[in-house]
């Protein structure tokens, strides 16, 4: 048990540091709002990060990556909240289609898509998830037809996120009537004519899902991705990898709880600072997202031992979906009114965080569905 | 960055663990309780080495720090364990450290392998006490609620940098125990009228602060111990007890209690054993702060998992008979012990500098 840094965790630690501070410089005070804006930012910070090799931190060294450890990807993590990095808007293609190419895909796939996700060039999204398939991913319905030189799948996906600028897509299809062994996993090309992205609007204003129909796409046979009939398995690899990217990920929590902190201090000594019940919340919020962090690390801990995940990788979403309400609805409070005005930096950023994490809590499960999976899974209570 | 106990210390957790299990089931706990003689757990405390844990082996201890510490208490709440002596000996072994002479190495060794009661004369709640003096060696001054000073052989203060030991026995020295709340647990004032008192040694630490931090990440470890074994008896008692023709677990409401309960105890878990780490090895600004994280908001987690355990209990868990009273005593008095939950938060907030222009003068 060392909760510190070893020495080679430390000098990774203020590598990173040091080359983040220097890009993010490059790029705007706050992450835009507007999806195009973001990926404008994003672009930037990638090719920064392949200048440095940075870039695919998880990826075996022989595609392009630099084979990092589950430490140094969670060190990687928190710097990248510390220095208020910009949305990895390709977090589908170097987390998860990268590396499931990397372990399914042949010589030519694997020349054909890694380097442009690597470069930050094409931008992926996900279509596994349909209307009547979302937690039972395997009774989808879209279908994958051979044509000459390939296939033409149509059908429905929902969910999506980024589709409105990904150049490709990981999708699942139905070439077989079996549940399991009936479904094939492509690699599909956005830009064509049987592929229609609808935004869905969310609370927030912003249309970062989308609904995604299919009528007849083509994706040529290079672009399966295994064999056909085969995609299950593969598709639970992806899995994996989104499970690992969503533990890894960059939760912000630090960076929100170091910026409520400021706007708090910001109103001088008469200010929210000196108001005892203002303060007792600060620095429960501020506990809190402590021990969030700590209970991640023990779940990569896990990770890196290769064990099986425990109890406490289990409630981090459901501690997390609170302590961010909590977080942001103080912020507000701190504001004022002025929190609620949209055209006001702060408070418009504060007013779209306090709504996303309200959504944040109901996605990959609400906390009612997460209380009962963990009751009858972890604690074995009667179904 | 590794977060998980090493084979070491999972394997000194299994051991305490399996000795209580052993030795001092509920049944002997309810016992030990009933005639309040505490002789039986003490020569278990002996006889596993527990007494000397985090202190080195060199200096006749066995070995570890902290860390190894907590995992003690830890069991010991969750076995409901009668008696502050483990926790008040960890506090008397830290203020020891600081001395190298005879006499500190003399009651060092009598602590270490469990022949005499050493109990540090600090307070646990929020009233500091008179300030204590010495002249002319010998000691005078009052602190009030003292843990484990009820089951004292000898009383360590801090004076002036330096450690003095006065024994309990001697008409100078004067201990009023408290009827407390968790029956399990001892306390008192003590207060010291020119009590002939023996010097050790230098002090451990200038200020008793770190002291008091070590109290309250035990007191901290030993209430997680508590909600973990409420954890389970309230799994396996909505497992067992039909209502409406079903087990009561299977209803979503008592379910997602249940759920509420596990991530209580996971994340308090986390609390803890940061801040038993970060005590022994962080700088002292990041222990503080990691032992105001652990005060404030793992016994708070703790209080509410004893809550829970009792609302899904039902009118059994509020009987005398029932065991369950004894783990939410444990829980619920820890929230009062080495600080609030409002005091640490408080000491929290200072750290963050809150106010920036007037922190660095108040502070």
């Amino acid at each position: 048990m060392d909760l510190g840094d070893s020495a080679a965790e430390a000098a990774f630690r203020e590598e990173i540091r040091a080359w983040m501070g220097r890009t993010v410089r490059l790029l705007p005070a706050h992450d835009p709002v507007d999806l195009h804006e973001r990926l404008a930012s994003f672009r930037v910070w990638q090719r920064e990060a392949v200048r440095a090799g940075y870039a695919g931190l998880s990826w075996p060294q022989e595609f392009g990556g630099r084979g990092a450890s589950i430490m140094e990807r969670a060190i990687w993590a928190q710097e990248l909240d510390r220095a208020g990095a910009p949305d990895p808007v390709n977090s589908i293609g170097e987390g998860f289609a990268g590396p499931t190419i990397i372990e399914f895909g042949s010589q030519e796939q694997k020349e054909r898509y890694l380097g442009p996700i690597l470069r930050g060039e094409e931008i992926w999204c996900q279509l596994f998830s349909e209307p009547e398939a979302g937690s039972d991913l395997a009774g989808l319905r879209t279908v994958a037809e051979p044509v000459d030189g390939g296939w033409e799948i149509t059908g429905q996906k929902v969910w999506t996120s980024r589709a409105q600028i990904a150049d490709h897509a990981i999708l699942l299809a139905r070439t077989g009537s079996d549940r399991h062994r009936g479904i094939t996993y492509f690699l599909l090309p956005m830009h064509q004519p049987g592929v229609t992205v609808a935004p869905l609007r969310q609370i927030t204003g912003e249309d970062e899902f989308n609904e995604v129909f299919l009528d007849r796409a083509f994706v040529p046979d290079a672009a399966r991705l295994g064999p056909v009939d085969g995609g299950w398995p593969i598709a639970l690899a992806t899995l994996q990898y989104e499970r690992a990217t969503i533990a890894l990920g960059r939760i912000n929590v630090q960076r929100w709880v170091d910026e409520l902190i400021d706007l708090v201090r910001a109103g001088g000594p008469e200010g929210p600072g000196a108001d005892p019940v203002v303060r007792q919340r600060v620095a429960d919020i501020a506990a809190r997202a402590a021990v969030h962090r700590l209970t991640a690390l023990r779940a990569l801990t896990r990770m890196a031992d290769g064990a099986p995940p425990g109890p406490e990788s289990s409630v981090g979403k459901l501690f997390m979906s609170p302590l961010l309400v909590d977080l942001c609805d103080l912020a507000l409070e701190v504001l004022g009114v002025s929190g609620r005005y949209l055209d006001d930096e702060d408070g418009g950023r504060w007013q779209r965080r306090a709504l996303w994490v309200r959504g944040m809590a109901l996605a990959g499960g609400t906390p009612q569905i997460q209380r009962t999976i963990l009751a009858e899974r972890v604690l074995g209570l009667p179904r | 960055m590794r977060f998980a106990f090493t084979d070491e210390q999972e394997m000194l957790r299994e051991a305490v663990a399996g000795a209580l299990a052993r030795d001092l089931p509920l049944a002997r706990v309810r016992e030990v309780l009933a005639c309040g003689d505490q002789t039986p757990v003490r020569a278990l405390h002996r006889a596993g080495g527990w007494t000397g844990i985090g202190v080195d082996e060199d200096l006749g201890g066995q070995g570890g720090g902290v860390v190894e510490q907590a995992i003690l208490a830890q069991e010991l709440g969750r076995a409901a364990a009668p008696g502050s002596l483990p926790i008040a000996g960890c506090l008397a072994a830290a203020l020891l450290a600081g001395g190298d002479t005879p006499e500190a190495d003399d009651v060092r060794s009598l602590l270490c392998d469990g022949t005499a009661a050493v109990v540090v004369a600090i307070a646990a709640g929020r009233d500091a006490g008179t300030g204590l003096e010495v002249r002319d060696g010998r000691l005078s001054g009052e602190v009030p609620a003292v843990l484990g000073a009820p089951e004292a052989d000898v009383l360590l203060a801090a004076v002036d940098g330096a450690v003095y030991e006065v024994a309990v026995a001697d008409p100078g020295c004067d201990v009023v125990a408290h009827a407390f709340v968790d029956p399990g647990r001892t306390i008192a004032d003590v207060r010291f009228d020119v009590a002939p008192a023996r010097r050790l040694g230098a002090a451990s630490a200038d200020d008793l602060d770190r002291l008091t931090d070590l109290g309250a990440v035990l007191i901290a470890a030993e209430a997680l111990g508590a909600a973990g074994r409420l954890l389970d008896l309230t799994v396996a008692y909505a497992q067992q007890r039909e209502q409406f023709g079903a087990p009561i677990g299977s209803f979503q409401a008592v379910k997602h209690i249940a759920a509420d309960m596990l991530v209580d105890v996971e994340t308090a878990h986390s609390a803890v054993y940061h801040a038993a780490w970060a005590h022994e090895r962080a700088d002292p600004q990041q222990a503080a702060a990691a032992v105001s994280i652990a005060k404030s908001f793992a016994t708070t987690a703790t209080a509410r998992v004893a809550d829970a355990a009792l609302a899904v209990h039902g009118a059994v868990g509020f009987t005398w008979e029932h065991d369950l009273h004894l783990f939410l005593k444990r829980a619920h008095s820890a929230t009062s012990l080495y600080g609030s939950a409002g005091a640490h938060r408080e000491r929290l907030a200072r750290s963050l500098n809150l106010v920036a222009e007037t922190s660095a003068v108040t502070a």
